[in-house]
């Protein structure tokens, strides 16, 4: 143990100084005191104060009791510790991480933003790897590692590791992706938490946010998710030296069924732009088509215009907006829609003008889409030939018996992608529905009793998906008085999606290839069900051009890192002109990395989407930092090893100085020492004359 | 530690006192808000306490029996005597309706000084209301003039009903003013009040004296009655301070280190000399000057001012008689 004394908090000794008082009041010449007020001062003759000036120590003894006093005081303020010295050497600080998190969205190519971005990581990383293990990430709205944490301890590995890492970040470049700040710092934070958990001893993490801190970067998220305290994160914006952006949108028809000839595009304007005119204008290519359209959008608003939709035959691609300084949103592609005509070929009992017949409501019930312009064909039932299927076919709806050749020709149409609407009108058509479904044990009975209403629907097959919600839901209104019961074998590839509430099969549907069979047990018309009547059905016909399997059908704007399905294709050509092979097997296409039309090609067929940049990423006014705080992140910088270093030293200090708790003798003796003086003091002097004794 | 016991501050002068005892304590009447009540309290005080007195109904004084001479207004003769004597005699009596009082108030800065729970001010004010009070009862016209280096209020001398209350009002808005010249508002009095009458003069006095007898000469000349009562705080008189310290001068400002003990003794010579001085003033002017100390009960006071009139009246009976006993 170290015999001189530390002190916890030493600059309490400097109240020692206190002790010149009562010598410098000894000291001190006595003026007046006060003041009193008078009416007149002409009588008050003029008399000079008669101040005393002592020099000369009276009572030493009193004086040192009081100056000693004070000391200890002074002493137990600071309070005294013996320090061994064993203890405060041995504390040492915390495991660090520092995960420095670099924004690489689309909007980060805005001018020199990501050289800067790039600049500004280095830094970080070069100070942070001093004294912690430092990792890079980067994120769009997926987070992806630049560099991994060492996972070694000491200063030195972690600064080799970090070196070179603006050159990394120059080489890879910003994506196209969209901005998700809320994904990314709880993706990381999540990362921090689980390593922190595994550590034993005492850690802290730190993040350090390199971002332009843009609007549209989604970090509302964050509300959503309980942002550790532990984990401080430190933003470093990157404004912008160029304020000036517009973003457009093209938004779809406000009528489905009734086609505009105009395309609607939102134009916004961000509020902290300097300009407010721009020009839109289409393109094919390197060809502009038209003339440009000049919009005025004051800065912070956002307008709507109807723009004539170009010729399809012009090959347009994308709409262009020109006008602003940042170009990177400024581009919008599209595949032109096209009408295309599609056939329903309805072969039953009946004829249009025939109304308590299935054709007539079938009939009434196709109405023209903005992407499809519908046909009826009728087929009857004694016509045993062909049946009139053709390239333009999206539908065929049967209810009769078939010939063998018939049935062929189905099954051929099926695999091709066609879809089959089955609708039994009685048990006579069993054969043909076993030969449907290559299901030889298919039995076939009326059923008899009251009406049947559909019980149990399977709503997330695409049939009903449109029903889903419970707006739309009830079936309940919908009276089957006569259906059929089919039985089937349960080995057949069959789905019931919908059945009657006495649990026989009310739809089924077989899925053949990219075609379908679907099984109806009742039909539309007023003798079997009021399913014509009901507002049930055109949805539901809809449904069912709609899962054909037909290539055009499918949505054809997606965005940057959507997957886009594609059943059947083989190749998708990216629009660098790249080739890439899908998997077999593959569904979906996931790299779509960059804005643009995708082709994508299977022999002699072909489809296009275009896919656009996501329109939150043209939101590049800046936010503040605290827009983070007020969805709960902890903002801030966790302190330097060396402060920490000297906060658990004092910590220590601080122990050390309550266990031994020497300031309370200290203060025991002060009040010993005032006691005494008191009673010196309150003892009467002797006087002293100056002729000496008086006896 | 022991901590050396320390002196209050000696605000309090102690020294002798005038015995009070039947009367009310200035203290307690100062604690009394209204000025009216205050002078109420004074003078019905002493009027109760004058029944048994031997100055009972000089207001309403009996003067002298005259022959009736033609001319004489019939509707003082007594009829009585008539009857006895079968004389016509005319009674007359001392005419107190036509007295003019303008009571001259003293507000200058050193009349703020008070070393009790009252300053001089307050103490001036009572008295004046007093006197303003007893006059309107026995119907005399009372008037008002507030000054300090000039006049500040005025209100001249009415009998009236309400003229008391407005005399009130402005004796208790008058503000304390800044320094004491009597010359210039003495001299302005001298020139504005015309019609001959009394003035009381309330003041302390403490005023260099070399003008002071010139301004009260001027009053004098235009054949005012003038009675002095000069308020003084007890502190004034015995200068009873204790501690030596920094004493201020309240109207100058002046600042001077004063230890009491050694200064009190000088201090209470000067005084004397400027009061003897005042005093040989007043008796060459024929002035009745009064000294009254603010721990000197009000109704002393007042008793001052009557027995101050009664000997004017006597003198001026005296003096009206002895043409005629000439003759």
């Amino acid at each position: 143990m170290n015999l001189i004394p530390s002190m916890l908090f030493p600059w309490f000794l400097a109240g020692a100084f206190a002790i010149a008082l009562p010598i410098a009041l000894h000291f001190l010449r006595r003026s007046p005191r006060g003041r009193t007020e008078f009416s007149s001062l002409m009588f008050v003759p003029t008399s000079p104060p008669t101040l005393t000036s002592r020099s000369r120590l009276d009572d030493w003894l009193l004086l040192l009791l009081r100056a000693l006093a004070l000391l200890l005081l002074a002493i137990a303020f600071a309070r005294p510790f013996f320090r061994s010295s064993d203890t405060l050497d041995q504390i040492t600080a915390s495991n660090r991480r520092v995960a420095i998190l670099v924004d690489r969205s689309a909007s980060m190519r805005r001018g020199n933003l990501w050289q800067r971005a790039a600049d500004e990581a280095e830094r970080a990383a070069t100070q942070a790897s001093a004294e912690a293990d430092v990792a890079v990430y980067t994120y769009d709205d997926t987070v992806e590692i630049l560099v991994p944490f060492a996972e070694t301890v000491g200063p030195q590995a972690s600064a080799t590791h970090v070196r070179g890492v603006k050159q990394q970040l120059l080489d890879t470049g910003p994506t196209w992706g969209a901005t998700d700040v809320s994904a990314a710092l709880t993706s990381v934070a999540d990362t921090m938490l689980a390593w922190q958990d595994r550590q034993r001893g005492q850690t802290s993490s730190q993040i350090i946010l390199i971002s332009d801190m843009q609007e549209g970067s989604q970090q509302e998220r964050l509300q959503a998710y309980e942002w550790p305290r532990q984990i401080p994160v430190d933003v470093r914006p990157i404004v912008p030296n160029v304020t000036a952006n517009a973003g457009i949108q093209l938004l779809s028809s406000d009528n489905e069924l009734n086609p505009s000839p105009e395309q609607r595009v939102r134009i916004s304007n961000e509020r902290d732009s300097s300009k407010e005119q721009f020009q839109l204008r289409w393109w094919a290519g390197a060809k502009p088509i038209g003339e440009p359209l000049g919009i005025y959008v004051p800065p912070g608003e956002s307008r709507v215009v109807q723009l004539p939709n170009p010729a399809p035959a012009g090959n347009v691609d994308r709409l262009e907006i020109a006008g602003d300084d940042c170009d990177f949103d400024n581009k919008q592609f599209l595949i032109p829609s096209e009408q295309s005509d599609v056939q329903v070929l309805y072969s039953g009992p009946g004829n249009l003008q025939d109304t308590k017949q299935m054709a007539y409501f079938l009939n009434l019930a196709m109405i023209d889409s903005q992407r499809r312009r519908l046909r009826m064909q009728l087929q009857p039932p004694s016509d045993q030939g062909p049946l009139a299927i053709d390239d333009d076919t999206g539908l065929v709806v049967v209810s009769r018996t078939l010939s063998t050749d018939q049935i062929k020709q189905l099954h051929t149409y099926i695999v091709d992608g066609g879809s089959v609407l089955f609708v039994i009108p009685d048990a006579s058509v069993a054969g043909a529905l076993a030969a449907l479904l290559e299901d030889s044990e298919v039995t076939l009975k009326e059923a008899s009793g009251d009406y049947a209403m559909l019980g149990q629907i399977d709503f997330e097959h695409p049939l009903f998906a449109s029903f889903l919600g419970a707006r739309y839901n009830d079936f309940t209104k919908i009276r089957f008085q006569r259906h059929r019961i089919l039985r089937a074998s349960t080995t057949g590839n069959a789905d019931v999606i919908a059945r009657f509430d006495t649990g026989d099969p009310a739809v089924m549907v077989q899925r053949r290839g990219p075609g379908q069979l679907v099984i109806l047990a009742s039909g539309w018309h007023p003798a079997d069900s009021q399913l014509a009547l009901s507002s049930k059905f055109v949805p539901f016909l809809e449904g069912l051009l709609d899962k054909t399997g037909n290539a055009s059908q499918t949505p054809q704007n997606w965005h940057v890192h959507d997957a886009i399905p594609v059943d059947g294709f083989s190749v998708v050509e990216t629009p660098a002109g790249e080739e890439i092979t899908l998997d077999s097997g593959a569904t979906h296409f996931h790299a779509t990395l960059t804005p643009g039309i995708y082709q994508a090609r299977l022999s002699d067929q072909s489809r296009r989407w275009s896919v656009n940049l996501a329109p939150s990423e043209s939101r590049t006014a800046p936010i503040d930092r605290s827009a983070l705080e007020q969805h709960g992140v902890q903002l801030g910088i966790t302190v330097s090893r060396e402060t920490e270093l000297e906060r658990a030293r004092q910590l220590r200090r601080t122990e050390l100085e309550s266990n031994q708790k020497i300031w309370r003798w200290a203060i025991l003796a002060a009040f010993g020492l005032l006691v005494l003086e008191t009673w010196m003091a309150s003892k009467p002097k002797l006087e002293v004359s100056p002729f000496g004794s008086t006896g | 530690m022991a901590s050396q016991p320390t002196q209050t501050q000696p605000s309090t002068p102690s020294g002798p006192r005038r015995e009070a005892r039947s009367f009310i304590d200035p203290q307690a009447l100062m604690r009394i808000e209204s000025l009216q009540l205050r002078a109420a309290s004074v003078v019905e005080g002493f009027l109760h306490g004058l029944h048994r007195s031997p100055y009972h109904g000089f207001s309403v004084e009996f003067s002298e029996y005259r022959e009736y001479l033609p001319g004489d207004d019939l509707r003082f003769l007594d009829w009585r005597v008539f009857a006895r004597t079968d004389r016509f005699y005319i009674k007359r009596f001392e005419d107190e309706t036509n007295l003019r009082c303008e009571l001259l108030v003293d507000t200058s800065r050193s009349m703020s000084f008070g070393s009790d729970t009252f300053s001089k001010l307050d103490y001036t004010r009572t008295l004046a209301a007093t006197i303003a009070y007893f006059l309107s009862l026995q119907r005399d016209a009372v008037g008002l003039r507030a000054f300090d280096e000039r006049i500040v209020e005025t209100l001249p001398a009415r009998y009236r009903p309400g003229h008391l209350n407005r005399l009130l009002l402005a004796l208790e808005r008058t503000p304390a003013g800044e320094g004491t010249d009597l010359s210039a508002p003495l001299e302005e009095i001298a020139a504005t009040v015309t019609k001959r009458g009394m003035i009381v003069l309330i003041s302390d006095l403490l005023a260099p004296l070399d003008k002071l007898d010139k301004s009260l000469g001027y009053l004098r000349s235009r054949g005012h009655e003038v009675i002095l009562l000069r308020v003084l705080d007890p502190a004034e008189i015995d200068f009873s301070f204790d501690t030596p310290t920094m004493f201020r001068d309240v109207e100058s400002g002046q600042q001077r280190y004063v230890d009491p003990q050694s200064a009190r003794h000088e201090y209470q010579i000067r005084f004397r000399e400027h009061a003897d001085a005042i005093k040989a003033t007043c008796d060459i002017l024929g002035i009745d000057l009064y000294e009254i100390p603010t721990d000197q009960p009000l109704e002393l006071s007042l008793f001052d001012f009557i027995q101050s009139r009664q000997q004017r009246s006597r003198h001026v009976a005296r003096r009206s008689n002895r043409p005629r006993r000439d003759a």
